[in-house]
């Protein structure tokens, strides 16, 4: 009798698992790139990493007709009055020469072994920022201003810093930053495995995530300058001179921290602080601002 | 109890719990259908329908039309944003509902380069909060 009951009972598993695979298929879905501007297979006039910036720099410019050079490097969007206020107001200075201060009392001090930042910085940092992130050939990989200040941390046999923390890591690159104030950024992308990184940063780039289905191109090249809820959108061209960002009340946040708060926006899962997917991005994006000087930091609403 | 009936035990146990699963997925699944009442005042369900279309365009947690959409016709929306059409008139700009559905449920699916989010397609909105969302769309 109980085997019957088991046989009426069974025919129900099937059933149960057949909705469970279909719920975890709908999830699985694979969602297609934004088809954008930056498309070299599609464009071959799009063939080097700086024809592809100045092709950007050119279609914001050719959108967004009131945008300037000193707005972009504000990461000002252009066309409506009301996004300019929040893109260009600052406040609480206070907050800035806190961050710095610690930045600079981190950036002094001595290691165990009596070395300091300038072992691995020369100048103490002074205008080395500008060059990050960088391809190392080395490791075959992108190092970011972050992984270098870690990276001479544990040469010298000391811990190396969480790059979540904005009070130590994120204070220490802030304050290295601001020895590059005014200075051109430059990103370099020479070679092929260079090259391929590049590459890399920029399919993270157009990828569309999450359910809202944005990529980074979506708002901050497609749709650069025009409002978006209660605040503007910036245009990729500059956001890299700003960072990290400081917001009002103290928030600290690194360019990495910033993508992962678009990407939770989209409601995607963020890629992890460091990753090589996130310092792919964080290399592509940088490049995008070449040439154009680093902000002082400054803390916005 | 000899084993052999210990096991055919804790596998019934299994498929009555699976069972149980099974109905809840079903239920959850169905909850949000709008249950229609023969007998209700079909006009104020239809009203009610439209009200909870302008809620759902309203909520930054679903629709969240008016980030990118000015509704003019709409008292409670402050939105100044450009990015999308503006949705008044809607009725002229899409005659076939259809279409406009399809177009809320996957834009992407009409034009590829859009920013508009998929919302049937993932599942950002349940499809009978799509249904009263066009609605409440076709009297703007």
């Amino acid at each position: 009798m109980v085997d019957d009951a088991m046989k009426h009972i069974l025919i129900f598993v099937p059933v149960i698992l057949a909705l469970t695979l279909q719920a975890s298929a709908v999830s699985a879905q694979k969602i297609p790139p934004v088809n954008a501007l930056t498309n070299s297979t599609s464009n071959p006039s799009l063939s080097t990493p700086d024809s592809e910036r100045l092709a950007m720099v050119a279609f914001l410019k050719r959108n967004y007709a009131k945008l300037n050079n000193v707005e972009i490097t504000q990461a000002a969007a252009a066309l409506e009055p009301e996004v300019k206020i929040f893109a260009l107001g600052s406040d609480n200075e206070t907050n800035t020469a806190d961050v710095l201060a610690i930045g600079k009392k981190r950036r002094d001090a001595k290691f165990a072994n009596g070395k300091s930042f300038a072992q691995c910085f020369s100048g103490g940092g002074k205008r080395a920022a500008a060059n990050y992130p960088h391809f190392d050939a080395a490791s075959n990989s992108v190092l970011t201003l972050e992984a270098a200040l870690n990276k001479c941390l544990r040469t010298n046999n000391e811990m190396p810093l969480l790059i979540s923390d904005a009070w130590t890591m994120g204070a220490l690159a802030a304050y290295l930053r601001s020895l590059s104030d005014n200075v051109n950024l430059t990103i370099r992308v020479s070679g092929a495995a260079a090259r391929a990184r590049f590459d890399a940063g920029r399919a993270q780039f157009l990828q569309r995530r999450g359910q809202q289905n944005f990529a980074c191109a979506s708002c901050h090249v497609q749709h650069a300058g025009a409002i978006y809820g209660q605040s503007g959108l910036s245009a990729a061209v500059g956001q890299a001179t700003n960072m990290p960002v400081l917001w009002a009340g103290g928030k600290l946040r690194s360019v990495q921290m910033q993508f992962q708060v678009c990407m939770e926006r989209s409601g995607a899962l963020p890629l992890a602080l460091g990753s090589a997917a996130m310092n792919d991005l964080e290399y592509y994006h940088a490049f995008l601002s070449t040439g154009l000087p680093i902000q002082p930091l400054s803390a916005r609403r | 109890m000899t084993w052999r009936a210990k096991i055919r035990l804790f596998a019934l146990v299994v498929c009555v719990l699976g069972l149980l699963l099974k109905i809840a997925i079903i239920q959850i699944a169905t909850a949000q259908v709008t249950p229609m009442q023969p007998a209700a005042n079909t006009a104020s369900i239809a009203q009610s329908r439209v009200a909870a279309g302008e809620a759902i365009a309203l909520d930054p947690g679903r629709g969240n039309c008016n980030a990118c959409h000015q509704l003019p016709n709409s008292a409670k929306a402050k939105g100044k944003s450009k990015i999308g059409i503006s949705l008044s008139a809607v009725r002229s700009k899409y005659p076939d509902d259809k279409k406009l559905r399809a177009l809320i449920w996957d834009a992407q699916e009409i034009n590829p380069q859009t920013i508009m989010p998929p919302y049937g397609k993932h599942r950002i909105l349940s499809e009978a909060e799509i249904d009263d969302l066009v609605l409440w769309l076709m009297t703007q």
